[in-house]
């Protein structure tokens, strides 16, 4: 074994059952899908996607043990990344949309 | 990690290590952020949109992408051993896994195209310029099948070209030139798959589930 190998890597165990997680967390969403939750369908499919995109995060990619400066650049993509789509929801939720003027008849 | 080999102009191999992933995590970043344009195109059209939206989901080839999704899933997951494989210097056992992870993201690829030849077939093709928008033409459809062509292919490019890099980092870690001293350039391949299963992961949901 490698004798530099940092004490706190995941070990291989830990790897397997991650991905048995991340199926199972899937097949989760997969089922949930033929049920009709009207309007929580979307935001109960997302949830469960915020949590893969989590364990990936924190195990797979190891986001923890990273330098200060690194999670720093990937905190400010995250928060573009939600103002991005935070500011655009906002702008379509709050236009207003003047009234059509009649057709006019020629 | 001090006594592995570095370049010149880095004090230690540990620096050089540090450098290669914070340039790797920036770049990842702006990979975010390309992807981050088009769900916020999706997030204000479903909200203009809500029920054509739905509609198009309905339609979307739900099994197989939820197939694609755990082929993308294991595939992370042998990656990610494969780095685990390395590290304890078991070359060839990291070669196996890392060979494992093109050929599911082949196949991956392959059950993409043949869903994007279903949906040729079916008259949907970008722009709402097939023959199935002349009977659907539901305000906010065509959109949704755009973004889904636009944010499903860009997706596809980025996993080419991660089986290219996973297979030019097989080679390389086969004949040793990326040992154990050397990680982090397989772990910079290794992120960038995990980026690649990390956008997919909520493009599932948005295009195929809900």
């Amino acid at each position: 074994m490698n004798p530099e190998r940092p004490p706190n890597a995941p070990p291989l165990s830990t790897l397997v059952l991650t991905g048995v997680l991340l199926l199972a967390l899937a097949g989760a969403s997969y089922g949930l899908s033929f049920l009709t939750l009207g309007a929580y369908a979307l935001p109960v499919a997302l949830a469960i996607a915020v949590c893969k995109a989590l364990i990936l995060l924190f195990v797979f990619m190891e986001f923890g043990k990273l330098s200060t400066s690194a999670k720093l650049a990937a905190g400010a993509a995250l928060l573009m990344l939600l103002l991005l789509v935070g500011l655009m929801l906002a702008d379509v939720a709050t236009r207003v949309r003047p009234p059509l003027p009649p057709p006019t008849v020629s | 990690m001090s006594g592995q080999a570095h370049a010149s102009h880095f004090e230690s191999g540990a620096r050089q290590a540090d450098a290669t992933l914070l340039g790797m995590w920036l770049f990842l970043a702006s990979e975010l952020l390309l992807f981050g344009g088009l769900f916020a195109l999706y997030a204000a059209g479903r909200f203009e949109n809500p029920s054509a939206f739905r509609q198009g989901v309905a339609l979307a080839a739900k099994t197989v992408g939820s197939l694609n999704t755990g082929i993308l899933l294991v595939s992370s997951s042998t990656v990610a051993v494969s780095v685990e494989f390395l590290r304890r210097d078991q070359r060839h056992a990291s070669v196996i896994c890392l060979l494992t992870t093109v050929l599911l993201g082949a196949a991956f690829l392959a059950l993409k195209f043949s869903e994007y030849a279903e949906h040729f077939k079916a008259g949907i093709r970008p722009g709402g310029a097939g023959p199935f928008f002349a009977t659907h033409a539901t305000p906010g459809l065509a959109l949704f099948w755009t973004l889904y062509f636009f944010s499903t292919g860009l997706h596809a490019v980025h996993v080419s070209i991660g089986l290219l890099l996973l297979g030019s980092t097989a080679w390389r870690v086969s004949q040793g030139a990326i040992t154990s001293a050397r990680l982090y350039s397989l772990q910079n391949v290794a992120l960038y798959w995990h980026l690649i299963d990390l956008i997919w992961v909520f493009l599932w949901p948005l295009y195929y589930l809900a």
